[in-house]
């Protein structure tokens, strides 16, 4: 009997954790003259424990930050979020009008159907890499 | 950012943050522009396209007009108003076809005539850009009620804040709605759908 529940706790051990994952990623065009972008994705987290966001990389851009975007006197501004909170068992989503990766200084720029890589750094030390396709500029979706 | 850009920054936005004050209540969802109560601000303006020609929004008489304010480097809140814009033009369907988009820079210092060319190049909907002298573009987000201040970010890429409603003017160059910048494209198109069916 005990040799059976080692098997399966080895089992388990082998099997897949639950973990945190980056769906749907994308990017804006940028051109020569205009070397800002933003990003989007859904981060989901399959964890039991909250999870945040820190740090984003982007491949071909000096800077990116996460942007909230909030009512102020009757206008939109941007907002910059040190951490983006994830919930246990739960996600979190980019989108188009709220909030969204801002990514500035763009040394080379994204052409459409390219794909940049983004790599994002969590409050628990793991990080993740997703490959995020370049859309055009008056996109509202990854497809 | 020099230490001028930055003073005349302060003082844009001091000027037309007293300028809101004076804003009329946030727009409603809206049914249809006949429905609404006509907005007693905008009118005309005159500013450089980006074929660095003259453009005067009496150029257009006769042509309703989506306007909004913003700038080149805006990361998301500029493509998405374009978006919304560019749905309910397609809602709408051939009718739509003499509406005209205006897209003015609130940034004259980054978004050059040539910039602003390959920006509007960029959107499958035709777009207008429109730039100016600081002043030209001062009377116009005054005259509209629109306001802008410039945010510090110590490199070349500086994020501006400004309004962001999406304007609807009617065939005789007057303000009719206006409208968040990302209100329901359905709601955009009953607006101007109104708009359209008015005698030419």
């Amino acid at each position: 009997m005990t040799s059976v529940a080692a098997c399966l706790a080895l089992l388990l051990a082998l099997l897949p954790q639950p973990s945190l994952e980056i769906h749907d990623a994308w990017v804006r065009q940028t051109s020569a003259t205009r070397t800002v972008s933003s990003g989007y994705f859904r981060i989901e987290n399959r964890t039991a424990a909250p999870v945040a966001l820190v740090r984003v990389v982007v491949d071909g851009a000096r800077n990116a930050e996460v942007h909230a975007v909030v009512e102020d006197n009757g206008r939109t501004i941007m907002k910059p979020l040190a951490r983006l909170s994830v919930p246990a068992r739960g996600s979190v989503t980019l989108a188009p009008g709220g909030t969204h990766l801002m990514v500035t200084d763009v040394t080379r720029p994204f052409r459409v159907g390219s794909q940049v890589r983004l790599t994002l750094t969590f409050d628990n030390h793991q990080t993740r890499t997703v490959q995020a396709i370049v859309r055009p500029l008056d996109a509202v979706s990854v497809k | 950012m020099t230490r001028r850009f930055a003073a005349l920054a302060c003082g844009v936005g001091i000027l037309l943050g007293l300028t809101a004050c004076r804003q009329e209540a946030a727009p409603a969802p809206a049914a249809a522009a006949a429905a609404q109560p006509r907005p007693s601000f905008g009118g005309d303006f005159t500013l450089t396209n980006q074929d660095n020609q003259p453009f005067r929004l009496q150029d257009i008489r006769g042509r309703p007009a989506f306007l909004f304010f913003g700038y080149t480097s805006c990361p998301d809140m500029c493509p998405v108003t374009m978006s919304r814009i560019s749905t309910a033009l397609r809602r709408v369907g051939p009718a739509a076809a003499p509406v005209v988009t205006l897209f003015v820079s609130v940034d004259p210092r980054r978004d050059t005539p040539a910039v602003l060319k390959e920006y509007v190049g960029s959107f499958s909907t035709p777009l207008i850009g429109l730039t100016g002298s600081e002043d030209e573009i001062r009377r116009v987000t005054t005259a509209y009620h629109a306001s802008y201040d410039f945010v510090a970010s110590g490199t070349p890429n500086y994020l501006i804040n400004h309004t962001s409603a999406i304007f609807l003017i009617d065939r005789e160059g007057r303000l009719r709605q206006y409208f968040k910048f990302d209100e329901n494209p359905d709601t955009l198109a009953a607006a101007l759908g109104a708009v359209l069916n008015e005698s030419k």
